[in-house]
């Protein structure tokens, strides 16, 4: 990995940029996740936060696209 | 108040909003930020971000080419290979939202959106694309300003062609 730039702007761009990145990431992972038949409280362990923060953060935007979120399978 | 300018000044608010939300959703991010609310601005039917910006040499897909040059090279900054930045920069639409969101813009997309809105009251002028983009040219961190400078363009000057649209029209 390269070290963190030296210059603070371009230091704070480079998180911005890997902050886009892992939430993309998350994004894609949840639903492949979801896709496999893992629960909220699955998902929550995984990613290290509760099951509310997980769902709260994921559950909408997959109920959008149509797919089964059922809370407890 | 004029009742006129208010009816018209929220027709102005509701698409700069809603248009900001889809396209911040379509660059893959769930949350507006103030390139989305800049992008928004341009396709105001005013035309003033536009032709402002236009008098700096930049348009749309100028803004967007060069947010994704600043995705890529933050990733390479971070130590991701070029080549890996560079796909990780392509945005993946998020698709629409399907609940109604209460306009979850981020917090320099609302600083943005105040200025705007305080820009146009103290001139008491209807709400235009041009407020948008002073309120954008006076940014001084952050993507924005990283970008326009990627873009060649001065902030100063920017604000300036920004104040000269409000002035002719």
């Amino acid at each position: 990995m390269a070290t963190t730039p030296e210059d603070p702007a371009a230091a704070i761009a480079a998180v911005i940029g890997l902050r886009r990145l892992a939430d993309r990431m998350e994004r894609e992972a949840v639903e492949r996740a979801v896709d496999e038949g893992w629960t909220w409280q699955q998902i929550a362990q995984a990613l290290g936060v509760t099951r509310q923060a997980a769902h709260k953060r994921h559950a909408a935007r997959l109920r959008d696209r149509g797919r089964r979120t059922e809370d407890n399978r | 108040m004029n009742p006129m300018k208010m009816l018209d000044d929220m027709r102005t608010i509701k698409q700069l909003l809603t248009d900001a939300e889809r396209i911040a959703r379509e660059m893959g991010e769930e949350e507006p930020g103030a390139e989305h609310l800049l992008l928004s601005a341009i396709d105001l039917p005013d035309g003033s971000a536009g032709r402002a910006l236009a008098s700096m040499g930049v348009d749309a897909d100028g803004i967007r080419a060069a947010l994704r040059d600043e995705q890529a090279d933050a990733l390479v900054a971070a130590g991701l290979p070029r080549e890996t930045a560079a796909t990780m920069a392509d945005p993946t639409p998020l698709g629409p939202a399907g609940t109604p969101l209460l306009y979850g813009a981020g917090p320099t997309a609302r600083d943005v959106f105040q200025e705007a809105g305080r820009l146009a009251r103290s001139s008491k002028q209807r709400l235009a694309g041009a407020h948008v983009v002073i309120a954008i040219a006076g940014l001084e961190r952050g993507t924005m300003p990283r970008v326009l400078d990627r873009l060649g363009v001065d902030r100063q000057q920017l604000a300036d062609a920004g104040r000269a649209e409000l002035a002719a029209r």
